[in-house]
């Protein structure tokens, strides 16, 4: 598993660094870009060249650009490690709220709330327009200086974005990996994503202005006095010709000027933002190629079926899946690696390899899935109990709350040790009443009870990994009826139909049971899509290989149930 | 020469084309009893059947007396349902916009409102003409259907596996149908919607046998008829609707053959769409300076895709890294395609064009992603006056629409005005070299032209053409085990 890990490590290693690179870069470009089109003066055209090409030669404006590619790259070191393949469904209410609320997400929130500061604050210094410090010099006194509170009110706007940015982060499920429909290029990907970026920046920054002026309104006052106590400053508003009236007024903050230069830097620091989520999954989800059959022994860990079951790192068992569906839909030179026998015996190892570690996964699913709809709130079922009995353990049964469904608890204890510790059983026995009395509370229960539909979401988070390896089979089964010439696959079918039309009988019950409700449980939606799209998948794949097979499929032995339930899709009536 | 000029003459007026035995294709007298025992499939009346029964169904609306909405509350309806560009489209075309002095004033700066606003919407790069065009003329313009606006029939669509079919209407009903193993045809389901508006393509999904998508003007819907319910009116709890901003009207759109991915195109849009329907999500395929999109057709293999531009361009996409290999400077904009079922061979046509082009792919399989080894050659149908009976009749020409059997043994070609009442049918071969030899012409009752072609896919012993006339199927099996003839003369040869 060393190469294994090796290998990814340096893979991951240069799509990090290539994605860091492209951001900076892009930031440059977005930076130089925004600033010469505010300087162009359409009167003036000539002029307004002279003055975009001097922008290039610009120190002041160069210092700003490496601040603002300083924060990014701060930013894109320490989020990048927040991203998962997968959500993180938690079991009952105490958790989902301790979710929520944990302190990573706490440290990210704050971390955008001042690498969004000081990127307005960069940017402001480029454009310099409205503001120029966060402190002016009075008139007529050189030593003096007055609070620029129009400055402050933008620079705090970019926190507020900063802010909501890492807060949406999360909450929006932003930081999930979410694989592209269709494998394009890094280029279309990203050229197809920016201006549509551009414009939800440039909406939500507009959006979430008006909570901004709300918050700004009421606690100006004390923002203001923390900045005078903090620089020891005079407020001397009537001396500055620029100001006029105090943003601590209505009619200081209906300024029009202020409020676009607030909500151009909001748009510009979220696009920023958004730039590193969106280089960072461009280059992660790109598809990488795993060797099927290892050129040397010792690199057999390197194998796709290896990684097909690396479950320490996701992302890597993903590419693994991601690249089984490739290669089954598109390379026939490698689907011809998959159907090659060795050389000496004659024996499929690489079929072997890859569809036992896919079968061996998807009839753990379909187990899990089975279980999952026959006790839905992840008590052990019946079945279960007798089990433990059989070993010799004692098993006590009660009811936890009057009107509730038979639900059933379970306690285990050791009967040996219970002759010879009498006082330690006693104390234990108080303690677990105790605790059964305060789980019985309904406050309680509530929060730590196990909710069946955050379990069920849980179990279908990894969703994305089975429909690829359900479609990887299945293309790897309708091509094998043309390019399988030693018949390797026969022997599996019956094997792998038995597994889709299993799941797809567990996934019929399931989603009887837990009806797909989209617009419920916000920042999981996509987990009730993938339940969608797992089920479809499985009609596709079987359907793909009731038509390419035709009557054959008559021929395979199946149980009886299976063969009523293929027999409908052989009549397309499923 | 054109090829044309190889062909028999037509049948007279009068005689209906029934079927082909021995590479013979048969017309009898109208009312002639043998045309009625020879023909497997009776004709389908859709003006009168299908229309009729949708309106015999709407008997509580009879009550009552129809009344058109005014003006503000049909631009809001616009605005619910189609968004800006449908309130400038009603503004600019709307029927209150003739009926209302008012409005006449606005109606001009609201064309060249919605030609900037679909101009902006999707970044083209030239202010191209159809932009200013309506929904319902932009449809009209560039579906294949020669009469999408005056005919019954809209659109027609062969389920992929089952004896059964879906026809879109004029009066923008869905209706599907299944043949009885005894020939006949049996009214099966009716679909509506409120959102199912100038249909301008539908589609079965080929992975399923249920699954039915729907081109409308503002969105596709996707309808998922359950093959064991009796019902016979689906309505809006049976539907999904995909809907993506400044992609509409939605012209054309194609399911992959072996997935589960549709794609959609609209001509005010320059990006096609790739949908993961169970998903409701979609890639924009974006790319900029040729018009938005006409029409598209997967290739049966899956690999490649077509995709033709309002412009005089097209494209064609690679399934794996989604690349495409544009084709300009044509002639014209393209009028219709068909792919080979092997995937290798497209055939296209130009728009009032009389030659049939045919553009081979060499298969490379280490490189699925290579388009670049292709070759071109054309076939010509120039027309050719004929003297008859009847007087002179004008044969081949322009091409409106063309089908390639699923076999990949027939195909058939129907033509422009003034040969539009005459369907051209050749047999191909695809074996060694492309070789397409000419059969003959089928015509229907007097006076009728055929307005949509399509091959039943999968169809045993032989292969089964539908031709869609202004308001009459015509199911006319054509027969595949064809005499062995010479025409050495007039094949035409791929030149290698």
């Amino acid at each position: 598993m060393t190469n294994l890990r090796e290998l990814f490590d340096s893979e991951k290693r240069w799509r990090s660094a290539a994605a860091a690179v492209w951001t900076l870069l892009l930031v440059i470009s977005f930076t130089f870009a925004v600033t010469a089109v505010g300087s162009f003066d359409p009167f003036d055209v000539l002029g307004s060249i002279a003055g975009i090409l001097f922008i290039l030669t610009d120190r002041t404006f160069w210092s700003n650009v490496f601040g603002i590619c300083v924060v990014e790259f701060i930013i894109f070191r320490l989020t990048t490690r927040y991203y998962k393949v997968c959500h993180y469904v938690p079991r009952n209410q105490l958790r989902l709220i301790a979710y929520h609320l944990s302190p990573v997400r706490i440290f990210y929130i704050i971390l955008h709330m001042i690498c969004g500061g000081l990127i307005t604050w960069f940017m402001t210094r480029i454009t310099g327009n409205l503001v120029v410090s966060l402190v002016l010099d009075a008139t007529g006194n050189i030593n003096a200086s007055v609070v620029n509170e129009q400055h402050t009110f933008i620079v705090l706007h970019g926190m507020f974005v900063g802010g909501f940015y890492g807060a949406a982060f999360f909450l929006a499920g932003r930081h999930i990996i979410h694989f592209p429909i269709v494998q394009q290029t890094r280029f279309f990907r990203v050229k197809g994503q920016l201006f549509p970026l551009l414009l939800t920046s440039a909406s939500r920054s507009f959006r979430n202005m008006k909570y901004f002026y709300i918050i700004y309104y009421f606690f100006c006052a004390s923002t203001v006095q923390w900045w005078l106590s903090v620089y020891g400053l005079p407020q001397d508003r009537n001396s500055n010709s620029d100001i006029t009236s105090g943003l601590d007024t209505i009619s200081g903050l209906l300024s029009l000027s202020l409020a676009f230069s607030a909500w151009f830097c909001g748009m510009f620091v979220d696009f920023v933002l958004s730039l590193v989520n969106l280089l960072y999954i461009v280059y992660e989800t790109q598809s990488f190629e795993f060797p099927i059959e290892p050129a040397f022994e010792h690199l057999q860990d390197m194998c796709l079926h290896r990684a097909l079951i690396c479950n320490e790192h996701l992302l890597l068992q993903y590419l693994a899946c991601l690249d089984l569906s490739q290669l089954a839909k598109h390379s026939r030179e490698r689907r011809m690696v998959i159907f090659s026998v060795s050389p000496l015996g004659g024996h499929p190892l690489n079929w072997t390899n890859i569809a036992s570690t896919c079968l061996v996964q998807l009839k753990d699913f379909v187990d899990e899935i089975v279980a999952f709809n026959d006790c839905p709130t992840g008590q052990k079922t019946v079945g279960h109990l007798v089990d433990q009995q059989k070993q010799g353990q004692v098993i006590s049964r009660s009811f936890l709350r009057p009107g509730a469904t038979h639900e059933l608890s379970y306690r285990t204890a050791d009967v040996c040790a219970q002759q010879t510790q009498p006082q330690i059983d006693s104390a234990k026995r108080i303690f677990v009443k105790i605790s059964e009395i305060v789980k019985n509370h309904s406050v309680v229960t509530y929060f730590i009870a196990n909710r069946p539909e955050l379990l069920g979401l849980q179990l279908f988070s990894q969703s994305q990994k089975y429909i690829w390896l359900i479609s990887g089979l299945s293309h790897l089964v309708a091509a094998s009826y043309t390019e399988d010439t030693y018949g390797v696959v026969q022997q599996t079918l019956p094997d792998i139909l038995t597994v889709f039309l299993n799941l797809l009988e567990a996934l019929n019950r399931h989603l009887k049971q837990f009806p797909v409700r989209k617009r419920n449980q916000s920042g999981f939606a996509n987990i009730h899509s993938l339940k969608l799209v797992l089920k479809e998948t499985v009609k596709e794949a079987i359907y793909k290989i009731v038509i390419t097979f035709d009557t054959h499929l008559s021929s395979i032995p199946l149980s009886a149930e299976n063969t009523r339930r293929l027999q409908m899709f052989k009549e397309f009536k499923e | 020469m054109s090829l044309i000029e190889a062909f028999c003459n037509p049948p007279s007026y009068g005689f209906v084309t029934v079927c082909e035995k021995n590479a013979q294709l048969l017309a009898f007298d109208v009312l002639d009893s043998r045309a009625k025992e020879l023909a497997l499939f009776p004709e389908l009346n859709a003006a009168v059947e299908l229309m009729r029964a949708s309106w015999s169904k709407e008997s509580a609306r009879a009550a009552f007396v129809e009344h058109s909405d005014s003006a503000r509350k049909q631009l809001l309806k616009a605005w619910f349902e189609h968004g800006l560009t449908g309130i400038l489209d009603e503004i600019a075309y709307g029927q209150f916009a003739e009926q209302t002095p008012g409005m006449r004033f606005i109606s001009h700066p609201a064309r060249f409102a919605l030609w900037f606003v679909r101009w902006i919407n999707s970044m083209h790069g030239f202010l191209f003409p159809h932009l200013a065009l309506s929904n319902g003329d932009l449809i009209s313009e560039f579906s294949t259907n020669p009469m999408w606006k005056d005919g019954f029939v809209r659109c027609f669509a062969w389920h992929p596996h089952v004896p059964e079919f879906a026809i879109a209407m004029k009066d923008d009903f869905v209706h599907i149908r299944s043949l009885e193993s005894n020939g006949s045809l049996a009214v099966e389901r009716t679909l509506k919607h409120k959102l199912q508006k100038g249909v301008a393509d539908i589609a079965w999904k080929p992975l399923s046998s249920s699954i039915l998508a729907v081109a409308c003007q503002s969105c596709v819907l996707i309808w998922k008829i359950d093959p064991l319910s009796m019902a016979t009116h689906l309505w809006s709890s049976a539907v999904q609707t995909l809907t993506h901003p400044g992609h509409c009207p939605v012209i054309s759109i194609a399911w992959c053959p072996d997935e589960g991915l549709l794609v959609s195109a609209s001509p005010t849009d320059t990006s096609i769409l790739v949908w993961n329907v169970a998903m409701d999500d979609c890639v924009p395929l974006k790319r900029f300076g040729s018009g938005g999109s006409a029409f598209l057709k997967w290739s049966p293999d899956g690999s490649k895709l077509f995709s033709a531009c309002p412009s005089s361009v097209f494209r064609i996409w690679e399934c794996v890294n989604w690349t495409c290999q544009k084709w300009t400077k044509l002639l014209a904009r393209c009028q219709s395609a068909c792919w080979s079922p092997d995937g290798k061979i497209l055939l296209f046509t130009l728009h009032d064009e009389e030659v049939i082009y045919s553009l081979t792919f060499q298969s490379d399989s280490s490189n699925p992603t290579a388009l670049t080894k292709t070759q071109i050659s054309a076939i010509k149908v120039s027309a050719v006056n004929r003297d008859t009976e009847t007087g002179l009749i004008s044969l081949g020409g322009p091409v409106q629409d063309m089908a390639w059997d699923s076999n990949g043994e027939r195909l058939a070609v129907s033509f422009m005005d003034p040969s539009a009442q005459f369907v051209a049918i050749f047999q191909t071969s695809l074996e060694t070299i492309f070789e397409i030899i000419p059969i003959g012409f089928i015509r229907g009752r007097p006076d009728e032209t055929a307005t949509i072609l399509s091959f039943r896919p999968k169809f045993v012993g032989g292969s089964l053409l539908t031709i869609v006339s202004l308001a009459v199927l015509y199911f006319e099996i054509v027969v595949s085990r064809a005499l062995h003839l010479n025409f050495e003369n007039v094949c035409y040869e791929n030149s290698v």
